[in-house]
């Protein structure tokens, strides 16, 4: 019938209706074109235009210490931008910009006057500025001045509120948010947290439109990590540590504090050191290191503790023990003296401590034989990591019978602390072990892990190595590694070393109204072809009270200038440490504990 | 076949139906009813999520503000800058021959501190269920906690 009416139908009409046709065909491939060839394409397109999508970052967790000094944690800093042909009046704009970013009034303007397309006008700036910019925005706003083109960025960054307090046990993280050193590197994963995302529509603005609940998936932050240390206690290490080494003149030094019975790190300070927050000075690029536990040294005479012990404990001498010293001694092809070439004669085991006799430790080296020495030196720790939650640990360097380095010589100078490499945290942990009755405990310095949402603790065994590190919730609890001596050696030994020390009326070491336990050492610091001729390395380790070890310390100098002898330069630093940590520990003297 | 005048009268004549008139009022009613709900569900729904965007802004808002308090507190109790107070007031750090120690006879030390026996003696989630369930009873205020004497130090 179409056809009849059509053929009927005067020809301008047939122009016009095959037109449309022709049209209505051309409309429908080109619909067909676009929803059923390009829907990818286009839907693509329309997504991006409507959809809605943002990070919402995660805060890194807070690291304090363990009575709540903040030592690291994030905050929001803004990027304030201007789009200068968008700003209209950039004097006015400049006016009021100006004293809150506190800037002059003419370098504000400068900028808004700049031909640049975009220009920063502050950058880091807080939060509470960021608000006095945007409320400002938003005056003139009011005010009829279109400010478009202003613009606030907001990103987080890593901040230090104690600067270099601690900060090679803390780290830091770059702007890149990449973790570097201590604890930031160690419990990088813990710390990170999980950005979230917000997602929904968007107007022509890029603005979310409120059509709907947006679906949304919140930042999980970062744990917060809470470290053994105490803050009044770290203080009084770096302040000492700081003393002795301006006095004495020395390149450096460490101080560690350790509570004996847990393994819990009190304080730990090493200089030199440099401010967390100016990480990005070249000049600071290798103070942040820790070299209470990754740089080695060789201990000299502190390791004397350790080789009487190990004598003790193997049955080959005991307390009452007597020698002759002739004043030097020759094993291996080399000759070794006693300090300042002494020739004590006839001496026991207190002597030997008080006077640091390397004749008599060398015999007691050689009486234990090769195989026992090193495997009790092993017991005790060094040659191996302690796994204590640090980046960067190194393990030291202990050589053994039959390794290619190892010559008969090496034997006698390892019994008083030379040719052997430790770092200060195997030393104290070990002369530790002695104090706590002979039991070596693993070093912590994470006392707890909270979670950003710490409703619920639960109990958890974290595998870790071959150890079990038990923990409850996220806190650590005290590990003992093994013990290395019998508790009845210790006792005997912390009776000999309290006495080589109480012995001496005049000992730097000495912390009135109590009894201590320790033992100097001035060890001399190798070189390519031999030691070095001019500089020592002063130490001394030890750990109060003597009948009932609560705290061990160690104070390591490196190249004093004023004395190379550890009974001079770092014994009084012990002393200055050990009397402001037993009042801050309310440890009472012996007089009152009795 | 033709039709008289009554009868076209008659044809012409309207019935009303009123069961079908009553049946398209309520169909109208009820789609104008529906369509109601609908506006009012959804206009709701954007006002809701409009308070939402608005408090979840606030909530980021007042988080930012608090992470920078904190750190503002974190620099001013430094112990650097304590102990500097602390030193301009005047304060000197104790020593140990300024300690006065009293001796309380037949005083018992107070045990080591250990974590609240809840959390020691919480029991172990064996599976992702069992953890999600502990925690909604948490939330919702019933507590799964073993009984407490189970839970000597």
């Amino acid at each position: 019938m179409t056809t009849a009416v059509l053929s009927r139908a005067p020809l301008r009409m047939r122009i016009v209706f095959l037109t449309l046709v022709a049209a209505g065909l051309i409309l429908a491939a080109r619909l067909f074109f676009i929803q059923i060839i390009e829907m990818d394409r286009y839907s693509h397109r329309l997504s991006d235009q409507v959809q809605f999508q943002a990070t919402l970052p995660a805060r890194r967790g807070d690291i304090v210490t363990a009575d709540g000094t903040l030592l690291a944690t994030d905050v929001f800093v803004y990027t304030i931008r201007a789009t200068p042909r968008d700003i209209q009046q950039p004097e006015r704009v400049a006016a009021t910009l100006a004293p809150i970013l506190g800037q002059s009034y003419d370098a504000v303007l400068a900028k808004l006057r700049s031909a640049d397309k975009n220009v920063i006008l502050a950058q880091e700036v807080p939060h509470t500025v960021a608000r006095l910019v945007q409320n400002a925005k938003e005056r003139l706003e009011k005010e009829g001045v279109a400010l478009g083109g202003l613009e606030m960025h907001v990103h987080l960054k890593r901040v230090y509120p104690a600067n270099a307090f601690a900060a090679q046990v803390v780290g830091y993280v770059n702007a890149m948010r990449d973790p570097a050193y201590g604890i930031e590197q160690e419990f990088d994963s813990t710390l990170r947290g999980t950005d979230g995302r917000i997602s929904g529509l968007s107007d022509a603005l890029r603005d979310l439109i409120p059509f709907a609940v947006p679906l949304s998936q919140p930042a999980v932050n970062g744990s917060r990590i809470v470290l053994t240390l105490s803050s009044s206690i770290q203080r009084v290490a770096e302040v000492e540590l700081g003393t002795a080494v301006r006095e004495t003149r020395a390149s450096g030094g460490t101080i560690i504090v350790l509570d004996v019975k847990t393994g819990a790190i009190l304080a730990m300070a090493s200089l030199p050191v440099a401010d967390l927050n100016a990480f990005h000075d070249p000049a600071n690029a290798d103070k942040y290191a820790n070299p209470a536990i990754s740089a080695q040294y060789e201990p000299g005479s502190v390791f004397k503790i350790i080789t009487v012990a190990c004598a003790l404990d193997a049955g080959i001498v005991n307390a009452h023990s007597v020698f002759e010293d002739s004043g030097s001694i020759s094993i291996g092809g080399r000759t070794f003296n006693n300090p300042n070439n002494l020739v004590p004669g006839r001496v026991n085991l207190t002597d030997v401590l008080r006077l640091s006799l390397n004749v008599e430790a060398v015999k007691l080296g050689v009486g234990l034989g090769a195989e026992r020495f090193y495997r009790c030196v092993r017991d005790f720790g060094f040659g191996s990591l302690t796994r204590i939650e640090l980046a960067n640990e190194v393990a030291g360097k202990v050589k053994s019978v039959g390794d290619g380095e190892w010559r008969e010589a090496d034997l006698a100078a390892n019994t008083f602390g030379q040719s052997i490499a430790v770092t200060p945290l195997q030393m104290i942990m070990a002369v530790s072990a002695v104090a706590n009755h002979g039991t070596l405990m693993r070093p912590y310095i994470v006392q707890e892990i909270q979670p950003p949402q710490s409703a619920s603790l639960v109990s958890v065994h974290t595998e870790s190595g071959t150890e079990k590190h038990e923990r409850w919730g996220q806190r650590t609890l005290p590990t003992p590694v093994r013990q290395v001596i019998r508790p009845e050696v210790a006792r005997t030994l912390t009776r000999l070393l309290a006495d080589a020390i109480m012995g001496e009326s005049s000992h730097r070491a000495a912390v009135p109204g109590y009894r201590i336990a320790g033992k100097t050492g001035t060890a001399q610091i190798p070189i390519v072809g031999g030691l070095d001729p001019r500089w020592t390395i002063a130490s001394f380790a030890g750990y109060l009270p003597a009948d009932d070890p609560r705290i061990a310390i160690l104070v390591k100098i490196d190249k004093p200038q004023t004395s190379p002898w550890g009974s001079e330069v770092a014994a009084p630093v012990f002393a200055a440490v050990a009397k402001q940590v037993v009042i801050l520990l309310g440890i009472p003297p012996d007089s009152a504990r009795q | 076949m033709t039709m008289n005048n009554a009868q076209v009268v008659d044809s012409l004549e309207v019935h009303p139906n009123f069961h079908l008139a009553r049946a398209w009022l309520v169909l109208v009613g009820l789609i104008a009813l529906l369509g109601l709900l609908y506006l009012t569900q959804s206009t709701q729904a954007t006002l809701t999520g409009k308070r939402l965007v608005s408090l979840q802004e606030r909530l980021e808002e007042l988080r930012r503000e608090n992470a920078q308090l904190e750190y503002e507190i974190g620099v001013l109790t430094a112990p650097q800058r304590l102990a500097e107070r602390a030193t301009r007031l005047g304060l000197r750090p104790l020593t140990p021959a300024q300690a006065r120690y009293v001796v309380i006879k037949d005083f018992v030390p107070l045990p080591p501190a250990m974590p609240p026996a809840s959390v020691r003696n919480a029991p172990q989630p064996s599976s992702t269920f069992d953890l999600v369930w502990r925690e909604l009873m948490l939330r919702l205020g019933w507590h799964t906690s073993e009984p407490s004497a189970a839970a000597s130090p």
